[in-house]
């Protein structure tokens, strides 16, 4: 992020800022969303990864197919200088493939190669307007839209996980007994009135 | 077995998998991922198989006799 107008090259607190946020949407990707998706998809068996309930909504196959072509088209593609050749109406056509052990590497494999773009943006870039899918946006926008996009689906595809494992699926990404327990400390340490997150 | 022939069915997403994975046999041009014309499949054929295993959409194809 720029100084501001007429300012040279962000240095101090705003170079800080374009870092920390670069991390943390990497650490968003990589450790995160991936670890839930390789956690609600395990042992999930071929019928259900690309079942889908209408022909006219996607399957959880064709969810990783187009996460992987939305991330590498905007940021492998659009921000990394990569050729941009998605075909982004077959990652919805398709109705099997590969298992999803596959389908994982391969989102893994470009969120890799996106991160590696991602946290070496200069801090000048992240106000530079791109052209991506026809989309005319900043470097910044761009970044926060694989990251929601990739939220959003993750969420898609955790419950038609849930959906097709059936009861007692496990899939949970939080404890909450930890998270009641950790609560209950804070009650006792915190001072009143100070603000806690929730996840 | 040999691997003798290799091809891309329809249905290519362009991820690039088959030629990150097999640069010698598979290039990925505006219509999808191709086999290059003249390639040696017999210098390849782990990495072509590899290529067919991992491709996300499953459209690398080969034939061995």
């Amino acid at each position: 992020m720029s100084g501001g107008a007429g300012a040279g090259p962000a240095q101090g607190p705003a170079a800080a800022l374009c870092t920390a946020l670069a991390r943390q949407c990497c650490a968003l990707l990589r450790d995160t969303y991936l670890p839930r998706l390789e956690q609600s998809l395990a042992g999930i068996k071929a019928a259900d990864l690309w079942w889908r309930p209408h022909p006219d909504t996607t399957s959880i196959g064709n969810l990783l197919l187009h996460l992987e072509g939305n991330v590498r088209q905007w940021i492998v593609s659009g921000l990394g200088g990569a050729p941009d050749r998605r075909v982004r109406e077959s990652e919805f056509a398709a109705q099997q493939g590969a298992e999803a052990p596959a389908l994982l590497a391969a989102l893994t494999a470009t969120i890799g190669r996106a991160c590696e773009v991602i946290e070496r943006l200069p801090p000048a870039r992240w106000t530079e307007r791109v052209t991506i899918q026809d989309f005319e946006v900043t470097v910044l926008a761009a970044v926060l839209h694989i990251v929601e996009h990739f939220s959003w689906h993750t969420g898609q595809i955790t419950w038609i996980a849930k959906l097709r494992k059936g009861a007692g699926h496990g899939i949970a990404y939080y404890d909450d007994d930890a998270l009641n327990a950790a609560r209950n400390a804070g009650d006792a340490q915190a001072p009143a009135g100070a603000p806690r997150l929730a996840p | 077995m040999a691997i003798t022939k290799v091809w891309v069915e329809p249905g290519c997403i362009s991820c690039h998998f088959s030629e990150d994975t097999c640069p010698a046999v598979f290039e990925v041009l505006d219509e999808g991922a191709v086999v290059k014309p003249g390639a040696d499949f017999s210098k390849h054929e782990a990495a072509i198989r590899e290529a067919a295993d991992g491709c996300p959409v499953q459209v690398i194809k080969f034939e061995e006799t």
